[in-house]
């Protein structure tokens, strides 16, 4: 990923995390991400296409989206439904990508965005995704979080 | 003049926060419908009256434009006024979305003073009209 496009991509999630979710996040380096190897992780999947055509993954524990869902709904953790942290999470990739893009490519560009998948993962699949060049690591409410954009097509090269 | 709102969008945790905002923005509510996709709205217009939709754009099943190009074909429906709130930031597709009946765009994520804004200028339009 282009170092201008993870610097978009981290200033937009930062100001998404605190808009919407009312977290405090910062990007740090690998070394510096708070430790997950104990936690039950959670991908969250969603594509894009038009004048950039690519994907939008963010990695959390689940931990966190219970925190995210209580937040952004209002709600103690005791509240919370169980589909309420999985949708939470969707919803802050689907916000995050949606101000990512228009960031990227301007207020004329249209684009399709497919809804947002989330499904859990493994501490392997975790180590996978933070080996990958493209991901960014931050810390939000102490907590690590992964993120990836991978354009596929209609970057400048 | 307390309103019939339909709430449309596939995350259960929008509606839930769109509905709360609601609540907090002081805006007189009669009855509050909510459907997870455009489909699911047309199938609550069937059977309840509706003053205001609020309709997000990238749903499964049927998206917002295809429920918007669907109400408008309706004689009746097509009166209903609908704000989108979404994550689409194109002034293009804005446009367009407006060129269907769309009456107000409001960018995620919001405030609730934006919400309450947005429902009052739609809303006292229409009692003027």
């Amino acid at each position: 990923m282009k170092a201008d496009n993870q610097e978009v991509l981290s200033d937009v999630f930062i100001e998404i995390a605190g808009k919407f979710a009312f977290m405090f996040g910062e990007k740090v380096g690998q070394d510096e991400l708070p430790d997950a190897d104990d936690d039950d992780l959670i991908r969250a999947h969603l594509d894009f296409k038009g004048q950039l055509t690519g994907t939008l993954d963010i990695a959390v524990p689940i931990m966190m989206c219970r925190e995210l869902a209580g937040n952004v709904l209002g709600l103690a953790d005791e509240e919370l439904t169980p589909d309420a942290s999985k949708d939470a999470i969707k919803e802050l990739l689907n916000v995050t990508c949606g101000n990512l893009l228009t960031a990227l490519a301007g207020e004329e560009a249209v684009f399709e965005v497919c809804a947002p998948e989330a499904a859990v993962i493994t501490v392997t699949d975790w180590k996978d995704m933070s080996g990958n060049e493209d991901t960014l690591f931050f810390n939000v409410d102490e907590n690590p979080v992964l993120l990836r954009l991978s354009i596929e097509s209609g970057e400048d090269q | 003049m307390a309103l019939n709102i339909l709430i449309v969008d596939d995350s259960g945790t929008v509606r839930a926060v769109i509905k709360k905002t609601l609540g907090i923005s002081g805006i007189p509510i009669n009855e509050l419908y909510e459907a997870g996709n455009g489909k699911e709205a047309i199938d609550v217009l069937a059977d309840a009256w509706v003053d205001l939709i609020l309709a997000d754009l990238n749903m499964p099943i049927m998206g917002g434009v295809e429920m918007i190009e669907k109400l408008s074909e309706d004689g009746i429906l097509k009166k209903i006024p609908i704000i989108v709130i979404s994550t689409e930031g194109s002034q293009t597709r804005i446009e367009e979305l407006k060129s269907k009946g769309v009456r107000a765009f409001i960018r995620k994520p919001f405030t609730p003073e934006i919400i309450k804004n947005v429902i009052e200028d739609i809303t006292g339009a229409l009692d003027e009209g």
